[in-house]
């Protein structure tokens, strides 16, 4: 057993004359003088001086000192001192002087005194010294105050424990046992409990059946000690009585505290896979989210749902009503986490109940306006993944999604407009009444992308008559008198210039942040624009409120106004086939072509103070001239291939989300080779549903062979790593271990010489950012023993990182210390990077917003593009989120983004840009961006090592 | 000239303190009388594992009295008691006539030991109240007694029950330390590199 430390404190070196000093003051000073002289012996020994000759001292001096301070102090230092013989492992002879005193102790008139020091016997592990206080230790068994019952209690405990304790207290399960019987205090029986759990686990059982009946009304310690027990007793195979376990559990549930209801679920589930057991469970996981108000209860408590909900999909589907009424926490984190529990649990027949609840928690935040941002951009996500999925819950939602067109939020209304973009196009029940809502909202739109976006809906779906016509009267509407402006206007701003200079140069002052495209390359931005936003705003601020498609105009959007103008020619092109009368289409036509005029003369002028770009300008343009000169070759291309497009990235998007759904579906599909349901051939009499259905669950896991897990031993074998030779004095080799945030080495030593090694010690140094929690300790091998070490490595970012080290030891021969020099050992990057998918936007958002950027140049003996590629993920273990479909062809040149997240939450994104030489070789660039260097450098040179490929 | 008038009052009106050990063969009845000095009472005792250790104050002087246990096993670890002790008792029991020269040769290696040489001797013949029991004088010839040179020693009978005889060694104890330190003879000896 490992010492046990209650202190951890820095403290200086120690000198021989300190504990000198020390001596004098435990010889002769008063109370409060040894007090202070234990405190620095204690220190003392914790830093790892050893102080020999002092404890003679401190026993004769001490002991007889009334100050209950100095009596903690001397046990304190009982349990620090070493009592055992470095060499021989035997306990020094001079231990047993402090018998006397700890018996004094236990026989105390004084409580307090009698508790302290059995708790400290818990602690000792020398059978000398616990033998003869085995009377005195059973006699406070009896004693009338509890906190010594319960510390003796602790104190029998822990000697059983031991390797000799069944010959220290032969009969220490049948005393406890009957203490437990007679015993009222909840601390004590707790106690006694995990005592018998411990040591007799046949008699807790007995004890735990005996007063099935009131487990409920046991004191919340003691019920927490029944959950550990059937825990522990069910995790061995086929205990026939498994079935009275799940009823006391069941009666647990309905406890008083949060603590035994939350331990009783989780044995509950690792108990059984009965549909009814889980279905408990989760009515009690869905009770505490609800009842307790913590937010980080809340947040156990749904990883548990979540839990649940990937091992019995089916008994939780039942349950996301009430998954969905812990939305009524204020906390943004639990929310989302309830969001994505919920969409895990959709079903056709659930998901309609779903939708309505979160139709009315989004009803809920328009009250709220500037707190339910947030919130109403996840509701929305979490309404457009139900309605992608189950297309038939769509028509409840999407009207009233369309209200947050004009959100503030941009993002919120951004996600909407693409909601109703993909709705319009796979529900067409709904096109009609979607189309009449947009129209009715547009003026609403503040945000160009959310303008472009509708305009595009407009152009593509609006195809009867009085649709066609509604569109075009509203973009007019929209876009106010033409023209956009006149010569007197102009000459105004030009006269009023000077005067507004020196607002508009501290506007030019200020930068934004680089636009990112989707491949990850900079977009070509103007600096200027952001000297337009004042300047309109004074001009035209009456108007601002309903012509929306004006104010983005005249503030230099020109990008709007080329969509403005691709729109319009859709309609008007699909006005020509459907309008009968021809005078009307020229009419339309007509003052079409004037919006596009005005917006070239807008464009042109030096009203603005940047020209129209010169993609924006050819763009309407062409639309001119296709109105002026239509072909039908140009018609088709414009009404319906561009739809086609949409359909076919539509469908592209559908179908992997099929083979996803697909991949998921085949593990709770019933196949034809499936089991059979042996519940209805199980006839137990007196077995309650519960039981029956835990029964069948059983034999199946028994003959399918889910019990066994020989899975595990295999992988292990993987992970040895050979520190030292076989040749070496002393061989070792470490199994890693890698867990979230440290790193777990169990190194194996064993002493391969004839002789013993004494004060071995396991040295270790870190490279990187990885951190030893332990201080080594000193360890003695006999000829041809082995000896397990562990080793504790704290890791705090995600960086590849070296372990080095010594093992050095004594021989009896040798005065000197010898060395062996270990192997290094290297903690690759790859274990903490997991493949993760983000959406396109949330990728470009963090490719702009992260700090860190690593290039790399390609150079690579792989001379195809896509094989490089694939090279690169299986190398990287990231996630490519550019579609398979994107990366088709042989055009001699390929872009791909890759995700990935790393266990501590970090963020790795990369783009690769490769192209294929005349000479066939392969150039380009990878770039990796993360919001720590760490990751960027880490995984840079990683993919500097990996990316030549061949046989390396 | 401050030391002097301390040291003067001390010698009218002060405790003096005095270190003694108390050895002797396993069930001798070391507990026993320490506990009897101490408290007045006969506790029930069981053998002495380790140590007990009580300050018992007797007229002016503050007796600290530590009572090591006597069985075979821990008579190696009384050596660690002699530093620092102005006296030493040595509880002998009467009755055991068989033990008697086990119970000499102890007592002979203890007062052998260097760090003992200066300290007076007490030695407790205890049990007297029992019929066959030693009388003082025989086991003064047992432990050969008569045969010290330059000891000061002195052997009391006594019953622990009942508390006779106790307080007579404390009073030639507090006797003698008084004559010795008015004579300026060291009663113990030290040593910081014990």
């Amino acid at each position: 057993m490992e010492k046990a430390c209650t202190l951890l404190v820095y403290f200086d070196k120690g000198s021989p004359s300190m504990a000198n000093e020390i001596k004098a003051e435990l010889e002769s000073g008063d109370g409060p003088a040894k007090a202070d002289a234990m405190r620095r012996a204690i220190l003392l020994l914790l830093n790892g001086e050893s102080l020999p000759h002092l404890f003679i001292t401190v026993v004769r001096y001490v002991q007889s000192c009334d100050d209950h301070a100095v009596q903690k102090l001397l046990l304190l230092y009982l349990e620090t001192v070493d009592k055992r013989n470095a060499a021989t492992g035997k306990i020094l002879p001079e231990m047993i002087l402090i018998c006397q005193n700890l018996r004094n102790n236990l026989q105390s008139p004084n409580e307090y005194i009698r508790g302290v020091t059995l708790r400290f016997l818990c602690r000792l592990t020398e059978p000398e010294l616990l033998e003869p206080l085995v009377p005195s230790i059973l006699a406070n068994l009896e004693h009338r105050h509890h906190f010594v019952r319960r510390h003796a209690l602790s104190a029998i405990s822990a000697i059983y424990s031991l390797q000799q304790g069944d010959q220290l207290i032969p009969d220490a399960p049948e005393l406890v046992e009957r203490a437990l019987a007679s015993e009222q205090d909840p601390a004590a029986r707790r106690n006694a409990f995990l005592m018998l759990l411990a040591a007799g686990q046949d008699r807790a059982v007995g004890y735990l059946f005996n007063n099935a009946d009131r487990v409920a009304e046991w004191p919340d310690l003691l019920q927490m000690a029944a959950v550990d027990l059937i825990r522990k007793v069910c995790r061995s195979k086929g205990r026939a009585d498994k079935g009275r376990y799940i009823r006391v559990i069941i009666s647990l549930l309905s406890a008083s505290s949060a603590a035994v209801v939350y331990e009783g679920a989780g044995a509950l589930v690792s108990l059984s896979s009965a549909p009814t057991a889980v279905r408990a469970a989760a009515n009690t996981y869905c009770q505490l989210l609800s009842s307790q108000s913590d937010n980080n209860v809340k947040l156990i408590v749904l990883d548990r749902l979540h839990e649940l909900c990937s091992s019995h999909r089916e008994v939780m589907v039942d349950m996301v009503m009430d998954v969905l009424r812990a939305l009524a926490s204020p906390n943004v984190d639990v929310r989302r986490k309830v969001l994505d529990l919920v969409l895990d649990l959709l079903t056709l027949r659930n998901v309609e109940e779903v939708v309505l609840y979160l139709k009315k928690e989004v009803v809920k935040t328009q009250a709220a306006e500037v707190k339910g941002d947030e919130y109403r951009q996840m509701l929305v996500q979490a309404i457009h993944n139900c309605a992608k999925k189950y297309p038939e819950v769509a028509a409840l939602v999407v009207h009233l999604l369309m209200d947050f067109l004009g959100d503030p939020n941009v993002a919120a209304a951004l996600d909407v407009v693409l909601f109703v973009r993909e709705i319009i196009e796979t529900n067409p029940k709904l096109r009609v009444s979607m189309i009449q809502r947009l129209i009715d909202i547009f003026y609403q739109i503040r945000a160009s992308h959310v303008c472009s976006c509708s305009l595009w809906i407009l152009g593509e779906y609006s195809l009867s008559l009085p649709e066609v016509e509604s569109a075009i009267s509203t973009i007019k509407q929209c876009l106010g008198d033409l023209p956009f402006y006149t010569v007197s206007e102009e000459r105004e701003t030009t006269d009023s210039s000077k005067p507004s200079q020196p607002v508009v140069s501290s506007v030019t002052v200020s930068s934004r942040r680089p636009a990112v495209l989707a491949d990850g390359t900079y977009a070509t931005q103007s600096a200027a624009t952001e000297i337009a936003v004042s300047a309109p705003a004074s001009a035209l601020g009456s108007l601002a409120s309903t012509q929306n498609l004006r104010s983005l105009i005249l503030s230099g959007d020109f990008f709007l106004a080329a969509v403005v103008a691709c729109s319009l020619t859709k309609l008007v092109l699909r006005l020509e086939e459907i309008q009968p009368a021809k005078v009307e289409v020229n009419k339309v036509s007509t003052e079409a072509l004037l919006i596009m005029v005005s917006i070239l003369q807008l464009g042109q002028s030096s009203y603005l103070p940047h020209p129209i770009d010169n993609d924006s300008y050819d763009r309407i343009v062409l639309c001119v001239r296709l109105l002026c000169n239509t072909g039908d070759d140009v018609r088709k291309v414009w009404l319906q291939s561009c739809r086609q497009s949409f359909v076919n990235m539509l469908a592209e998007k559908q179908f992997r989300e099929t083979e996803e759904m697909k991949a998921k579906a085949q593990i709770t599909y019933a196949q034809p080779d499936d089991l059979i349901d042996f519940y209805h051939l199980k006839s137990r009499k007196g077995m309650s549903q519960l039981e029956l259905e835990d029964a069948v669950q059983d034999d199946l896991k028994a003959a399918t062979g889910q019990f066994t897990k020989d899975a595990d031993d295999t992988d292990k074998l993987n992970r040895i790593l050979q520190l030292t030779g076989f040749s070496d004095p002393v061989y070792a080799e470490a199994f890693v271990t890698v867990h979230h945030y440290d790193i777990v080495l169990d190194v194996t030593v064993v002493n391969r010489t004839k002789e013993t090694l004494q004060n071995l010690c396991l040295e270790l140094a870190t490279m990187g950012d990885l951190k030893l929690v332990d201080r080594p300790q000193n360890y003695t091998l006999a000829p041809e023993s082995s000896k397990q070490i562990r080793a504790n490595i704290k890791v705090s970012s995600t960086e590849t990182g070296v372990i080095f080290g010594n093992i050095v030891y004594e021989t009896s021969n040798v005065m000197e210390r010898s060395v062996v020099v270990l192997n290094d050992i290297h903690i690759d990057i790859m274990d903490y990077i997991s493949p993760a998918t983000c959406a396109d936007v949330a990728f470009r958002n963090m490719w702009a917003e992260f700090e860190w950027e690593n290039k790399v140049a390609v150079n690579t003996v792989i001379q195809d593009e896509k094989e490089f590629l694939n090279h690169i993920i299986k190398s990287t273990n990231m996630k490519c989120l550019t579609p398979p479909s994107a990366l088709d062809g042989e055009c001699g040149f390929l872009a791909a983004n890759l995700y990935a997240k790393s266990v501590f939450g970090e963020d790795a994104l990369v783009n690769i840009s490769v192209e294929k030489q005349a000479d066939g070789k392969l150039t380009g660039y990878i770039r990796i961006r993360s919001k720590t260097q760490g990751i960027a450098l880490s995984l840079g040179d990683k993919i500097t090592l990996k990316q030549k490929g061949g046989n390396s | 000239m401050g030391q002097a008038f301390r040291k003067l009052f001390d010698a009218f009106f002060g405790n003096k303190e005095m270190r003694v050990v108390m050895l002797g063969l396993d069930a001798a009845g070391k507990t026993t009388i320490l506990y009897k000095l101490h408290i007045g009472e006969v506790l029930s005792t069981v053998p002495t594992i380790g140590f007990n250790v009580e300050k018992v104050q007797y007229k002016n002087v503050v007796f600290t009295v530590w009572d090591v246990g006597g069985q075979e096993k821990l008579r190696p670890l009384w050596r660690h008691y002699f530093n620092n002790t102005d006296a030493l008792i040595y509880v002998v029991d009467s009755l055991d006539r068989e033990r008697i020269g086990r119970a000499r040769a102890e007592f002979q290696a203890i007062i052998n030991d260097p760090f003992m040489l200066n300290s007076v001797l007490l030695v407790f013949a205890n049990k007297q109240d029992m019929r066959g029991a030693m009388t003082p004088m025989e086991v003064c010839e047992g432990l050969g007694l008569y045969d010290l040179t330059n000891r000061i020693w002195h052997i009391q009978g006594t019953c622990a029950l009942k508390g006779d005889g106790l307080y007579e060694g404390l009073d030639w104890l507090a006797t003698t330390l008084d004559e010795m330190r008015a004579s300026g003879r060291l009663t113990s000896a030290s040593s910081s590199a014990s």
